[in-house]
């Protein structure tokens, strides 16, 4: 463990403290990710333990960062319980965020056929300003599902690792902690993304470009199309620990910053 | 496990420096940053290039056309190059971006780059860009340099946090109870570990959430009171009054001592 506490983090030292978590742990993290990956192939129980499994890597992160480390087993009977509710506070965050969407959707929708209706004959001034408003109502939407999902970036740890989390209320702890440190955690994630661009230009971008070289109807497409998407799919693999090490490092900043969790004194004798 | 990278540079006056490296998070957000100065920069100076080149009458045009596209070329790579061998060799290894993320290019030996190693990194910087070379290196070089550090022999290190300055507010009656510490109570067994603890629960207090902050103020007053050997606390002292009092007098503790 560090002589030193880490203190808080800046954003770049939350990528950096993410990379070195998951470069010290690598291939045991890499494996749980590649075993989750191909649970999703499995549809609803598999899907259950993608995102348990996920939670799980985030868990073992959580421990090294506090001191505590666990080995796989001893964090997999902790959260073996809770396998149903990773799945439920996915979905739980994607419908609200589903919903959200749809509601500007229906709002653009509204606003043009209302306006095509009353002005049907007006001029370019008034279709400018429709234009203007629409694109208005896309930004905001744009940053409205950006801060909700900034919010709930942290919901899977406290159901990973506390002890009597629903994902309800896991939501409703992340929508807390994370108050205040929007920006910084949107800069974290697009620095993360950043980082991650090697990766995937090797793993996606690559392996797209090697099929346009290829005629779609020989059977060498095919081949190669099949590389590709195990390529990807390791791709997917490959960056899913980090990301799962990014939000644990976020957490721990967050409790840090919120509740002073680091701030603790020695022992007495 | 360490979370950063720390490296020791010894100097040639076998000075042991030690510093930790920025990380390619602080890297890359340094260098976004500055690319979005640079760009600015960039379409300031295309906007005016292409106003000038409007006033160049339309008889000559298409005999310069080939001069003003080597020269436009020439404008990009001289700004590209030159940004970042201006700000680094102004400032000593840094540019507005590593200003922004307190991260500085220095040279293996540990002193200031000079232009000569500013150019170098600023060369090389495209071929480190290409396909994200340099963030490979960056990932997989013992000191985090990418193929311009490797050349021009220099590493980026984090700037030292300066700490010696504590700004945060401590109340008024803090002194008192501080002074009735010093008398009755033993300080000095407070260890400077435990006095960290405190200074950095007192800097980061007022960010924190109400009830978890009275929660953790609380452990950590009961926890003081009996390193210190106190046996009761003060009357109508609460537990942040107490954390600030107990701050105060370690400070002077060792003051005296020293």
């Amino acid at each position: 463990m560090t002589s030193k506490p880490l203190g808080l983090l800046t954003i770049g030292n939350v990528v950096n403290a993410s990379l070195r978590l998951y470069g010290s742990n690598f291939w045991r993290y890499l494996r749980l990710s590649l075993f989750a990956h191909l649970w999703v192939l499995i549809p609803i129980y598999g899907w259950a333990k993608y995102y348990s499994e996920a939670a799980l890597i985030s868990r073992l992160c959580f421990g090294e960062l506090t001191g505590q480390p666990e080995s796989n087993t001893e964090a997999r009977s902790q959260i073996k319980q809770k396998l149903w509710s990773f799945l439920f506070l996915a979905l739980g965050i994607g419908i609200r965020i589903f919903l959200v969407y749809m509601g500007f959707y229906a709002l653009i929708l509204a606003i043009a056929f209302i306006a095509i209706s009353l002005l049907s004959n007006a001029g370019v001034v008034a279709g400018i300003f429709l234009g203007l408003t629409i694109f208005g109502i896309f930004i905001t939407a744009v940053f409205i599902t950006v801060g909700l999902v900034s919010r709930w970036i942290v919901s899977e740890l406290p159901l990973a690792v506390e002890t009597g989390f629903n994902s309800s209320k896991s939501m409703e702890r992340s929508w807390q902690l994370t108050k205040s440190s929007l920006g910084r955690i949107q800069g974290i994630v697009l620095v993360a993304f950043l980082v991650t661009i090697p990766i995937q230009s090797v793993t996606s971008i690559v392996p797209q470009f090697a099929l346009i070289s290829f005629d779609p109807s020989s059977s060498t497409y095919w081949v190669v199309y099949g590389i590709s998407v195990i390529f990807s799919l390791g791709g997917g693999a490959l960056v899913m620990p980090f990301w799962q090490a990014i939000k644990a490092v976020i957490y721990f900043d967050l409790r840090n910053r919120r509740e002073g969790l680091d701030l603790q004194l020695r022992e007495q004798e | 496990m360490r979370f950063f990278n720390q490296v020791t540079l010894s100097t040639p006056e076998s000075v042991e420096l030690e510093f930790i490296l920025a990380g390619i998070g602080n890297r890359a957000l340094a260098l976004m940053i500055d690319y979005l100065i640079w760009g600015s920069i960039l379409l300031l100076v295309f906007f005016t290039w292409g106003m000038l080149s409007l006033q160049i009458p339309e008889s000559i045009t298409s005999q310069v056309a080939p001069w003003v596209f080597a020269i436009t070329i020439l404008i990009i790579f001289f700004i590209y190059i030159g940004y970042f061998v201006f700000f680094e060799t102004l400032w000593q290894g840094q540019t507005p971006g590593k200003r922004w993320v307190k991260i500085r290019v220095i040279q293996d030996s540990g002193k200031p780059i000079g232009i000569q190693q500013a150019t170098l990194r600023a060369l090389l910087r495209p071929v480190d860009d290409t396909l994200s070379l340099g963030a490979i290196f960056i990932l997989f070089n013992a000191k985090e340099k990418r193929l311009g550090d490797l050349v021009a022999g220099t590493i980026v290190i984090q700037e030292e946090k300066r700490t010696n300055a504590d700004k945060f507010v401590i109340s008024d009656q803090a002194q008192a109870v501080a002074n009735e510490l010093l008398e009755d109570t033993n300080i000095s067994t407070l260890l400077p570990d435990d006095f960290a603890v405190i200074r950095e629960y007192l800097k980061r207090r007022k960010d924190m959430e109400p009830s978890a902050k009275l929660e953790l103020s609380r452990k950590l007053g009961k926890q003081l009171k009996e390193l210190i050997g106190l046996e009761r606390m003060p009357m109508g002292v609460g537990s942040d009054l107490f954390l600030e009092a107990v701050y105060l007098a370690y400070q002077q503790q060792t003051q005296h001592s020293s």
